[in-house]
């Protein structure tokens, strides 16, 4: 920081300028808002992972073949997966 | 042997634990406990009322694990009845972040999966809590990176420019 004397012998120092806010800067709202977003994304990944793994495993190989040979079936809607042979009727 | 009880729409209610047919232990979830609390609590005292004109099954009759499933018929909910040899992969299968109706399709399956395959869901359920936990770890790196851009932009806009 300068420091300057005065004929007064009082010490003047220079003020730091703010850095002036650039146009595009992201605003503190706008990234909670996106760390918000990012979580229940997130979560959303995570969901699917674990059920597009679990279906690629029953959908093919033995387990695949164990379901095929019972008649059972496995399928996904938009509320998610279901099973298509279900001996109970209240299962469904 | 487990019995698995789950709620019309799918949600899991809570786990009894049967040894030759009578009952061992009973554990409810939350919604359990919410939904189906004070019916269990009346299981203990009563026993399970079952059948028109009702009759009571003890806690300790052999014939309880098929009280239990037709009580569950009866009042609108799901039992899924599981070996021992199943349970390591229901609590792998618990543990993943899936829709209630999307847990209930998958342990359907794996109650009927022949004892020789359970080996290959356990490293297929594993495998994708390993899938998960990643995902996880990942997602929580951007967020903490965008928590520390954030602080550091809200101290800047607090901190006045400092005189001496």
């Amino acid at each position: 920081m300068p420091v300057k004397k005065s004929k007064n012998n009082i010490k003047h120092v220079a003020v730091r300028k703010a850095k002036p806010v650039r146009a595009d800067a992201v605003l503190p709202e706008q990234i909670a808002c996106d760390i918000e977003r990012l979580r229940a994304e997130g979560e959303q990944l995570a969901q699917d992972t674990a059920r597009m793994t679990l279906l690629h495993a029953v959908s093919r190989g033995p387990l695949g073949k164990f379901f095929e040979d019972t008649g059972m079936q496995f399928g996904q809607d938009e509320g998610g997966v279901y099973v298509l042979y279900d001996p109970d009727p209240l299962f469904r | 042997m487990i019995q698995i009880l789950f709620s019309a729409d799918r949600n899991f209610l809570g786990e009894v634990l049967t040894a030759r047919g009578a009952m061992e232990r009973l554990t409810l979830s939350q919604e359990g406990e919410e939904r189906i609390g004070a019916d269990c609590q009346r299981w203990l005292l009563r026993g399970v009322p079952i059948g028109d004109p009702v009759a009571y099954v003890q806690l300790r009759q052999p014939v309880f694990c098929d009280a239990v499933e037709q009580w569950s018929r009866e009042n609108n909910c799901a039992c899924i009845r599981l070996d021992p040899a199943h349970l390591a992969c229901w609590e792998l299968l618990a543990k993943l972040p899936l829709q209630p109706s999307e847990r209930f399709a998958f342990l359907f399956a794996l109650s009927r999966t022949a004892e020789a395959l359970l080996p290959l869901w356990r490293h297929t359920l594993k495998e994708a809590d390993v899938l998960v936990q990643h995902t996880r770890r990942e997602n929580e790196q951007t967020i903490s990176h965008l928590q520390k851009r954030l602080a550091n932009q809200l101290s800047r806009s607090f901190v006045p420019p400092i005189k001496l």
